[in-house]
């Protein structure tokens, strides 16, 4: 409540004085006729206040009843009536209250009459509508409860992953977007907000000098909320598509997405652009290209399993589960291998590792597994109905082994890479890598086949790897290394 | 090495992010008098009510909003608990206001006057329907709109819906002429304070719904105009059964409505002018100039851009249709061809003809082309005849051109370039004397070329990849933009609209089926005269031929030249229905009218001589705001002589028409009593044809006086030599005469294939041809000393008129209203029409022999002439045109 509410007694001209008494709890207006026209006046101990008429409105919300202290306040009460329909189209003013009938004739005991009743009115309306929230409450809580669950076991069950929703491409031989110090780019997503989880830029070159701060903050224009902010500094920009992730999809109240990108450092970062749009909105500087983007969607306001290179915005707990999903396993380099024998199937959404009948194949995923990865898993099937046994095995390097180890196929540290798995074909199975202390650093993953011992084949066989599932170990010391 | 894309030096995005922040930081202050008020009418949403008065008090800005409830006499208790509630809580904020019901745009009414008579300190209303909700900034963001241009009218919202969810885009620059076609404001509108002073408030007529899309109309007409804010913030629920959904069941009623109260402004003439200055229906690439010309009306540039920014303008259009406007029809050509088509007052009339034509093809071409002197031309192809290779300019269709660009092979559209093109095309061929064509001015014949290489050009542009995606997520709401002139197309029953905005002076268009030499087109012609002198616009319409001749009396006199030929127009035929025993036209009742409309509707009068089928949509073209003329003549005569024609037709058609101006004070009392009221009959007598100089006259008169009286009588007929014309009594007349002092001149054109009939040998042996120009004629009038006229049925001849001005004594048959200018024995000689051939002979004896009366019937017929002229009979129209349009303006 801003202001103090007085309530208002009517009377008839001539009875305020027999009303003198509530005063201190409530206004006293007495309703005159002028020449047909009711004034509502407001009175004092020596009688009507000869100006300051009050506006009828203010009446109908203030008055909260007539006072009738002699026998012609029947006569104005009736007025009133007649002009209470004409005005506000409502057939009754204010409770009329003949004080001769009220206990003592006292003008405090009628007013408390009045009082009560609005009491027990506003206790029953107040209690209906607690009981309303209530059941309101309950559907709530039911929904959420539902929704929860129906989160977590997505969640838990790897079965869905964040959904690549537009990918605006980029355009090789055009210019870059120059991106400056104290200068703010600011580009308008194409689609709306609604479960919006992760929005990838591209980095066409790395700035020259390890100084600085990428900031990128993602504002909703309707609401005007900033709902992340990500703060990368140089050293951590990669090459080619920079992930912004959220840990959770933005919820289903559509609204228009800016990305901002500010950068503070020495020399200039230049990012990728995608088409030109002629629509002056979507241009980050005046008659310039979009950005090149990809943008991913998930559930509306549910929390979605990571990618392994996504960045989660400022004041977001490192997650502890990772999502190595399609992206990931279509990105897949062959290690020591035919590169025909390693490639992502999109019928079975599997990445195919077909061992020969001389050596194992292996695929590599770059960075898959990230800092806190403690337990690795995912599917493994042989997609051939007869065939000969083949054997399954993840491993796991440092990445930033990888410019020493180049394209061959690096000695696993003790632990760092599962037993053999042997599989018949046609069945599906898990795989396993549980490591005994959490990742210190990003790793790359190395998936793995062979033909288990005795086993020929003249075709390679059709060994797939599905989508893995990188887990954290205790919160606690995942937060741990997040600082 | 190419630089990279960046920031302008001066980055006002920069700058605006900052003071995003700025104003965001001052959020809550709630101090000080209040400079928005929110009007909440309720009506059975006492529930739903809380959330839409929460989203009010919860506001961020940096100014208070005062809150009126008003409770349109809600039947519900609880609203009026909940509006109670929430005035004696935030006394300082809301104010609740009760009335006995009147609906919705009543209870806005309401609250609007209340804060016009309470609240000095607010500067705009917003209207927020109680079952609808703000964001929060909403208010703050629509103010910052309106205090940067204090002029606007009012902020409307894009809407985003929940309940059924759905979002919805308005953007793009405001249209009055979108507007008159679709409800593109909501309600919930930030209203400047300034509109409700102007005297603009919501028409409690509107129950129905749709109030809030009259009010805006009424807003634009007192001179206000809106802006759209898409971010607005306003959230609209959205029941699948709702007060819209009403409307839109109504609509048909609600929108007669409209249409009655907004005559004025939702006539065609008005919309086109808003055409022309917000969404100009053409491109009109000049090659010579290498720049776009955007219009409607072809004879003025609305504006005019770079090819690279009509390039932009395109795609952006295309990207995103309900947002970006480009004029919809693409016209490749060149300056001189334009303003060779300027010469001959033909601009607007071949944009208007190839757009119709693009209709139906697709594509059409424009070609000049040479005709004999005085005459114009206009033909239609369709056939591969190789034309539209050397043409002047080429149109396309809307539609046509977006799927050519978007076409990701050239082929289809390139072999426009050869002799047999797969894509239909049309062309259309003005022809006009060799003379009329300046030879210096560049009129270009290549706009087939022209065109592909724009093609070639707009299909290689940086903007096209970008454009085949429309990146907004809001569903475009203003499919109207993309075909903005369809608007008043479908005012006009789907046809297109003539292409001429007004210009200040006021233009009459004269309908006629055919123009040669006949008497209706020399009354015509001095209509045009006169009305031109009077100052006047005047444009001919031509409705059935495709040529005419038009001499330049007729060009110096007109604005415009225009055909209806080829647009499946019949002046007569066809019909199985009469009037009166005269048939009415198949054209009247299954011809496509909306052709018409299209044509004439921007006139301020039409004149019709004799259009027969026209009068059809004359009652059309009433109710789009023209005046409506008919001049007529005389009626024909069927083969057993039985009067019908133009006259019974018109009868039929007498509520159609504002005035009927016939030719004779006879025809005039004829119109009466066939039941024309009196006040609607405004005669213009028939006067000479053309002019004649005094000292011609004197000439032509005096040289009777010394001429021999032994010599022999000279006796002309001029004139057609049909039998209408008394063709038989007037060759017995020449035979029987052959013994007499006679000299014989017959002139005029033979008509015999026509009726079947040879002329006679008498006749044949003095025939001259026609003569065309007023100093033939008048060097004719001048050699005879009698004219001979036994028609069967006339008028009121122009030749008698003529002749008896420079002193011909006329010898004429008691036929139609000859006799109200001649008289027999005294200026002339008046026949019975049973056996008019002795009369003639007779009198032609009596007048050989006695010159004296010859001179005495000459004199007094020059002297009754002198104060014939059609300035003076044609000020009676002028002046009631002049009446009725004073009368309409008021």
């Amino acid at each position: 409540m801003t202001a103090t509410w007085i309530p208002v007694i009517l009377c008839a001209p001539g009875d305020e004085k027999s009303l003198a008494e509530i005063a201190p709890v409530a206004s006293v207006v007495a309703v005159t006729d002028h020449d047909g026209h009711l004034v509502f006046r407001p009175t004092t101990a020596t009688g009507i206040a000869a100006s300051n008429d009050i506006p009828p409105a203010s009446i109908y919300r203030d008055a909260v009843g007539f006072f009738a202290a002699s026998p012609k306040a029947a006569v104005v009460y009736d007025k009133l009536s007649a002009f209470w329909l004409a005005q506000f189209g409502k057939a009754k003013p204010p409770a009329f209250s003949d004080l001769s009938k009220a206990p003592g004739g006292s003008a405090l005991a009628a007013y408390a009459q009045i009082c009560a009743g609005q009491f027990q009115s506003l206790h029953q309306r107040n209690s209906r509508l607690m009981r309303e929230l209530g059941v309101v409450r309950a559907a709530h809580d039911d929904m959420q409860s539902s929704f929860a669950r129906l989160e977590a076991f997505f969640y838990q069950n790897n079965r869905s992953e964040r959904i690549s929703s537009m990918t605006l491409p980029v355009h090789r031989k055009q210019r870059p977007v120059e991106l400056r110090a104290g200068i703010e780019l600011e580009q308008r997503l194409p689609l709306d907000s609604s479960g919006i989880c992760d929005v990838a830029i591209s980095v066409r070159s790395l700035p020259r000098s390890k100084v600085g701060v990428l900031r990128a903050s993602l504002e909703l224009k309707e609401s005007g909320k900033t709902v992340a902010v990500w703060m990368i500094p140089a050293a951590k920009i990669t090459l080619d598509w920079l992930r912004l992730s959220l840990d959770r999809a933005l919820n289903a109240d559509s609204q228009t997405p800016i990305l901002r990108l500010n950068w503070d450092g020495d020399s200039p970062l230049l990012l990728n652009t995608s088409f030109f749009h002629p629509d002056p909105r979507f241009m980050p500087f005046p008659q310039s290209p979009l950005l090149a983007l990809e943008i991913w969607k998930y559930v509306p306001g549910a929390q979605a399993t990571m990618s392994p290179n996504g960045i989660l915005p400022q004041g977001v707990g490192g997650p502890n589960t990772w999502n190595i999903g399609r992206s990931l396993l279509r990105e897949a380099v062959a290690v020591s291998a035919d590169k025909d024998n390693v490639l992502y199937s999109e019928p079975l959404t599997g990445l195919l590792v077909k061992p020969s009948s001389e050596t194992m194949t292996v695929a590599r995923l770059d960075r898959a597994a990230q800092t806190g990865v403690h337990h690795l898993y995912g599917g493994i099937k042989t997609e051939d109905v007869t065939g000969p046994v083949s054997e399954y095995a993840y491993g796991l390097c440092p990445s930033r082994l990888r410019p020493i180890i180049g394209q061959a196929l690096p000695v696993f540290d003790k632990g760092m890479a599962s037993e053999w798995y042997p599989l018949t074909p046609n069945e599906w199975s898990e795989l396993h890598l549980i490591l005994t202390e959490p990742l210190e650093e990003p790793h790359d993953l190395f998936l793995m086949t062979r033909l288990a011992k005795g086993e020929t084949a003249e075709v390679p066989p059709e060994c797939c790897f599905f989508r893995i599932t990188a887990r954290g170990g205790d919160a606690a010391a995942m937060l741990e290394r997040t600082e | 090495m190419t630089p990279p894309f960046s920031a302008p030096a001066d980055d006002s995005r920069a700058l605006a992010a900052l003071d995003q922040a700025g104003t965001l930081a001052t959020a809550h202050a709630r101090s000080g008098l209040p400079r928005l008020a929110v009007v909440v009418p309720i009506f059975r949403h006492s529930t739903l009510l809380s959330e839409a008065i929460e989203a009010v008090l919860t506001q961020h800005a940096d100014f208070a909003i005062r809150l009126i409830l008003v409770n349109d006499g809600c039947p519900h208790r609880e609203t009026d608990d909940v509006c109670l509630d929430y005035a004696r809580g935030y006394a300082d904020q809301v104010v609740y206001l009760r009335k006995p019901n009147g609906g919705l745009s009543d209870a806005r009414n309401y609250g609007i006057r209340y804060v016009l008579d309470h609240e000095p300190s607010v500067e705009a209303v917003y209207l927020l329907d109680a079952d609808n909700r703000l964001r929060p900034h909403a208010m703050a963001r629509a103010m910052a709109v309106l205090d940067a241009d204090p002029a606007l009218g009012w902020v409307y919202p894009n809407i985003d819906m929940f309940g059924t969810r759905s979002a919805h885009d308005y953007g793009g620059p405001y249209s009055r002429l979108i507007h008159s076609a679709m409800n593109i404001c909501e309600a919930g509108s930030l209203i400047n304070r300034k509109l409700f002073e102007a005297g603009v408030m919501f028409d409690t007529a509107f129950k129905q719904g749709f109030e809030d899309w009259e009010f805006f109309l009424s807003a634009g007409q007192a001179g206000f105009r809106g802006e759209n804010l898409e971010d607005f913030g306003f959230l609209y629920r959205k029941r699948p059964e709702s007060m819209l959904a009403d409307s839109e069941r109504e609509g048909a009623g609600i929108r007669a409505s409209m249409q009655l109260k907004h005559k004025a402004f939702l006539q065609p003439r008005s919309l086109v002018e808003l055409e022309q200055t917000e969404a100009p229906r053409y491109a009109i690439f000049l090659v010579d100039r290498n720049e776009v010309v955007l219009t409607t009306d072809p004879r003025i540039a609305n504006e005019v851009i770079s090819l690279a920014e009509y390039e932009y303008r395109l795609w952006a259009a295309y990207a995103n249709p309900s947002r970006y406007g480009v004029p919809p029809i693409l016209l490749v050509t060149t300056s001189g061809a334009l303003a060779q088509l300027a010469d001959i007052g033909m601009q607007s009339w071949a944009c208007w003809r190839l757009e119709s034509l693009v209709e139906q093809s697709g594509i059409a071409t424009l070609c000049f082309d040479s005709t004999e002197e005085d005459r114009m031309a206009v033909g239609f192809t369709s056939v591969h005849d190789g034309k539209h290779l050397t043409a002047n300019a080429l149109m396309i269709r809307p539609r046509l051109l977006r799927e050519v660009l978007f076409d990701n092979n050239a082929v289809w559209i390139n072999t426009l370039s050869s002799w047999t093109p797969a894509p239909e095309c049309r062309t259309v061929t003005i022809s006009m004397p060799a003379r009329k064509i300046d030879p210096m001015r560049q009129i270009g014949c290549e706009a087939t070329f022209d065109f592909l290489s724009l093609v070639n050009k707009l299909r290689s542009s940086i903007w096209r990849a970008g454009a085949m995606r429309n990146l907004e997520w809001r569903q475009g709401d203003i499919g109207q933009r993309a075909e903005s002139h369809m608007i008043l197309r479908n005012r006009l029953d789907g046809a297109p609209a003539y292409p001429r905005v007004a210009d200040g002076r006021t233009h009459i268009g004269l309908t006629i089926p055919l123009v040669e030499f006949g008497g209706v087109e020399k009354v015509a012609l001095n209509f045009a005269r006169e009305l031109k002198a009077a100052g006047y616009g005047v444009h001919l319409f031509i409705l059935m031929a495709e040529e005419a001749a038009i001499s330049d009396e007729w060009t110096e006199v007109l604005d415009s030249l225009n055909f209806m030929a080829g647009t499946g127009f019949g002046t007569w035929g066809g019909g199985n229905k009469n009037y009166y025993g005269t048939e009415l036209p198949g054209w009247t009742e299954n011809g496509n009218h909306s052709i018409a409309l299209g044509l004439l509707y921007w006139l301020d009068t039409v004149i019709d001589f004799h259009g027969g089928a026209m009068v059809a949509t004359m009652g059309k073209l009433k109710k789009l705001g023209l005046r409506t003329v008919s001049s007529l003549h005389l009626s024909d005569m069927s083969p057993m002589q039985r009067p019908v024609g133009n006259t019974y037709l018109t009868m039929a058609y007498e509520h159609a028409f504002d005035v009927f101006a016939p030719c004779s004070l006879q025809l005039a009392d004829w119109l009466h009593g066939m039941g024309v009221p009196q006040e609607k009959i405004v005669p213009v007598v028939n006067a000479p044809s053309f002019p004649i100089s005094a000292a011609d006259l004197q000439r032509s008169l005096a040289g009777r006086a010394d001429r021999d009286p032994t010599a022999p009588l000279r006796v002309m007929f001029l004139g057609r030599l049909d039998p209408q014309k008394g063709l038989e009594s007037l060759s017995e007349v020449v035979e029987r005469s052959a013994g007499m002092n006679i000299d014989w001149r017959i002139i005029g054109k033979s008509v015999i294939a026509e009726h079947g009939r040879p002329l006679s040998t008498a006749i044949k042996r003095v025939l001259e041809p026609v003569l065309s120009t007023p100093e033939e004629l008048i060097e004719a009038y001048a050699w005879a000393d009698v004219m001979l006229l036994l028609s069967s049925y006339e008028g009121l001849p122009l030749t008698i008129l003529e002749a008896m001005r420079q002193g011909v004594v006329v010898i004429a048959t008691d036929v139609g209203a000859v006799t109200e200018v001649l008289h027999d024995g005294e200026n002339g000689v008046v026949l019975p029409l049973q056996k008019a051939s002795d009369g003639c002979l007779a009198a032609l004896r009596l007048l050989g022999r006695d010159r004296d009366l010859l001179r005495r019937l000459s004199e007094q017929a020059a002297t009754d002439m002198q104060t014939c002229g059609w300035d003076h009979t044609i000020g009676d129209l002028v002046a009631t045109l002049n009446r009725m349009a004073t009368r309409d303006e008021k």
